[in-house]
C-alpha cells in the first residue's frame, strides 16, 4: 500500500512537471527580481525578510498555487485518470491526500527557487547598502508563505471537486474580489452595525495573510493570525475531504 | 483502509475545532495593555496642567482593526514609551451611550478606530482613521509636538495681528487633519517658511471641520476654495488673490516657494497698476 502510494506520488509529480513547466520558476523569478530592486526607494539597508514578505504576498503564493492548482481533481477526471487509479487500490482519500502532496512540494520548491533565482543577482549585484539577513526571520516567513500556499490550493482542490477546469481558479478570485468588494462596502456603510462588522473578518481567510502583516511590523509572534490560518486551512481541507468522496467519476465533473 | 481514508476528513474537522477555538480564545483574551488610559474629561483637565496634547483613541469593544492596533502597535515597548512621555492619553468607547455618543458626534467620527490629537487646549490638531503599521504610527504621533503649521495662530487671531501689523494673511485650508503631515512637509521648506514668516500671518483651516467651517463662510472660501489652494486676505478681510500649490510626494518646498515669489510679484505688479504706478 505505502509502495503504492509513493509510486502514485512520483507519478503526481512527473505529471505536474514537464520540459514546459520548467519555465515557471524562472518566469516567476524575472517577476520577483522586479519587485526586490529598490527601485526610485532609497533604502538604508536592504532587510531579506521584508522583501521576501512582498514577493510571497503578493506574487509567488497566489501565482504559484494557482498553476498548479488549475483543475487539480475535475481535469483527472475528465481524463479518466481518476477512474484508471480507483480501479487500483487506492481510496478517494488517498488520492487526494497524494495528489495534494505533490501540489504541495512542487509548490514549494518553486517558491524557494523562484525567490532565490530573484535575489542573488538583487544581492550580489545591485545592492551597495548594507544586506540584513536574519535567517530566523527570513525562515518564519518562508514557513507563512507555504502556509498560505497551502491555503490556496486546498480552496482550489475543494472547488476542483465541483466546478470543471479552470472554474476553480476563477471561483477563488469571485470570492477574493467579492469579498475585498463588501469588506469595503461594510466598512464604509454599516460601520456602526457590530454583527455586520464582525461578519468582516470571515467573509475571506486571511490568517496567514495577516501574519505576513504582523512579520512586517516585527511586534510580535504572530500566534493568533497563524491560528486563524490553520482554522482556516483545516476547513478548506475537510471540506476538499469530504467533496472527493461525494463527486460522481463515471459523469465526471464536467 | 476505507475507514482510515474516511477518517481525513474528520481529521481535518477536529484539528479546525482545535484550531478555531484557540484563535477565538487568543483573539478576544482581554489584553494587558497597561498604557495610562484616562477618560476624554480627565484627559482635558491632565493636558491643561500638563501643557500637553492629547491622545484620543475612538474604539469599538467589537471592532477588529481596534484589537490588531493593540496587539501590534500599543504592545510595542517604544510606542508605550513615546505615548506616555509625549501624550495625555484618552480612550472613548463609542458605543457608550452616556459619554461616547457625545464626543462621536462632537468630534464627528465615522470610522473605528479613529485617533484623534487634541492640543492641550482641547482643539483638534490632527486625526487618522483605521488600523496601520508600527511605523507609520510612530511617525504620525511624533511630529505632532513641534509641527511648524500646527504653530500657526488661528484665523481669529491673525486678523487681530494682522490690523496691528499691517501684514496680509495667509490661509491655508486642508481638505481633513490626516493632510497634516503633506502640508507640513512643504511648509517646513526653509525658503518658504522664510517667506511665510516674514510677509504673512499664516493661519489653517480645516474643510472638513465643522467647528471652522464658519470660519471659511465668513472670509467667503466655503464654497469655492478647492483643495491645495491658499488665500490671502488683506488686514481689512478683503480678498487680495488665491494660489495653488501641489502636495503630490513629488511637489517640493523649492516650487512653493517659487510659487509664493511669483504670487508676490504679479500682486505687487497689480497693486502698482491699480495705482498708476509702472515699475
Amino acid at each position: 500500500m505505502n509502495q503504492g502510494l509513493t509510486t502514485l506520488f512520483v507519478t503526481e509529480l512527473r505529471r505536474q512537471w514537464t520540459w514546459i513547466s520548467l519555465i515557471i520558476p524562472v518566469a516567476f523569478a524575472a517577476l520577483a527580481f522586479l519587485l526586490l530592486m529598490p527601485f526610485g526607494r532609497p533604502v538604508k539597508v536592504y532587510n531579506v525578510a521584508d522583501h521576501l514578505i512582498t514577493i510571497y504576498s503578493t506574487l509567488l503564493v497566489p501565482l504559484t498555487a494557482v498553476v498548479f492548482s488549475v483543475g487539480l481533481v475535475s481535469n483527472d477526471v475528465k481524463d479518466g485518470w481518476l477512474r484508471t487509479l480507483l480501479v487500483r487500490p487506492i481510496s478517494r482519500q488517498h488520492y487526494l491526500l497524494i495528489k495534494l502532496a505533490a501540489v504541495f512540494c512542487s509548490t514549494i520548491c518553486v517558491l524557494i527557487g523562484s525567490s532565490a533565482i530573484a535575489l542573488a543577482p538583487v544581492l550580489i549585484k545591485y545592492i551597495t547598502v548594507p544586506i540584513e539577513f536574519d535567517l530566523l526571520r527570513v525562515l518564519a516567513v518562508l514557513g507563512v508563505a507555504v502556509c498560505q500556499s497551502m491555503l490556496l490550493i486546498s480552496i482550489l482542490a475543494f472547488f476542483s471537486c465541483w466546478l470543471p477546469s479552470l472554474l476553480n481558479v476563477v471561483a477563488l478570485m469571485t470570492w477574493a474580489i467579492a469579498s475585498a468588494t463588501i469588506d469595503a462596502y461594510l466598512r464604509f456603510q454599516y460601520w456602526k452595525v457590530k454583527w455586520l462588522q464582525l461578519l468582516r473578518e470571515y467573509l475571506f481567510p486571511g490568517g496567514f495573510n495577516d501574519a505576513f502583516g504582523v512579520l512586517a511590523s516585527r511586534t510580535h509572534v504572530p500566534y493568533t493570525e497563524l491560528l486563524w490560518g490553520f482554522a482556516a486551512l483545516c476547513a478548506m481541507l475537510a471540506l476538499a475531504f469530504w467533496s472527493i468522496t461525494k463527486i460522481e467519476i463515471d459523469k465526471g465533473s464536467e | 483502509m476505507h475507514q482510515r481514508s474516511q477518517s481525513f476528513a474528520k481529521r481535518a474537522v477536529i484539528m479546525f475545532s482545535i484550531c478555531l477555538a484557540a484563535a477565538l480564545m487568543l483573539e478576544y483574551w482581554p489584553s494587558s495593555n497597561t498604557l495610562p488610559w484616562v477618560t476624554y474629561e480627565a484627559a482635558l483637565k491632565e493636558a491643561a496642567a500638563q501643557g500637553k496634547p492629547i491622545l484620543i483613541d475612538v474604539y469599538a469593544e467589537w471592532c477588529g482593526p481596534c484589537k490588531v492596533m493593540e496587539r501590534t502597535v500599543f504592545s510595542d515597548d517604544s510606542v508605550r514609551w513615546l505615548l506616555t512621555k509625549r501624550y495625555v492619553l484618552a480612550k472613548v468607547d463609542g458605543d457608550e451611550p452616556a459619554i461616547g455618543d457625545s464626543l462621536m458626534k462632537r468630534f464627528h467620527v465615522n470610522a473605528y478606530p479613529t485617533y484623534i490629537v487634541l492640543d492641550p487646549a482641547g482643539k483638534e490638531r490632527k486625526r487618522k482613521i483605521g488600523s496601520m503599521e508600527k511605523d507609520t504610527f510612530v511617525r504620525w504621533i511624533s511630529d505632532s509636538a513641534g509641527v511648524y503649521i500646527l504653530q500657526w495662530v488661528s484665523l481669529e487671531e491673525a486678523r487681530q495681528k494682522a490690523r496691528q501689523l499691517q501684514r496680509n494673511i495667509l490661509v491655508v485650508v486642508l481638505q481633513s487633519t490626516e493632510d497634516i503631515e503633506r502640508y507640513n512637509a512643504v511648509f517646513s521648506y526653509d525658503e518658504v517658511r522664510s517667506i511665510v514668516d516674514a510677509r504673512y500671518l499664516p493661519t489653517l483651516l480645516v474643510k472638513s471641520s465643522p467647528a471652522e467651517q464658519d470660519a471659511l463662510k465668513e472670509i467667503g472660501a466655503s464654497m469655492n476654495i478647492s483643495i491645495n489652494e491658499a488665500l490671502v486676505i488683506s488686514p481689512e478681510g478683503r480678498e487680495l488673490g488665491r494660489f495653488q500649490f501641489g502636495l503630490s510626494e513629488l511637489y517640493s518646498g523649492e516650487q512653493l516657494a517659487k510659487k509664493l515669489k511669483q504670487f508676490e510679484a504679479e500682486h505687487d505688479a497689480g497693486t502698482a497698476n491699480t495705482l498708476g504706478i509702472t515699475k
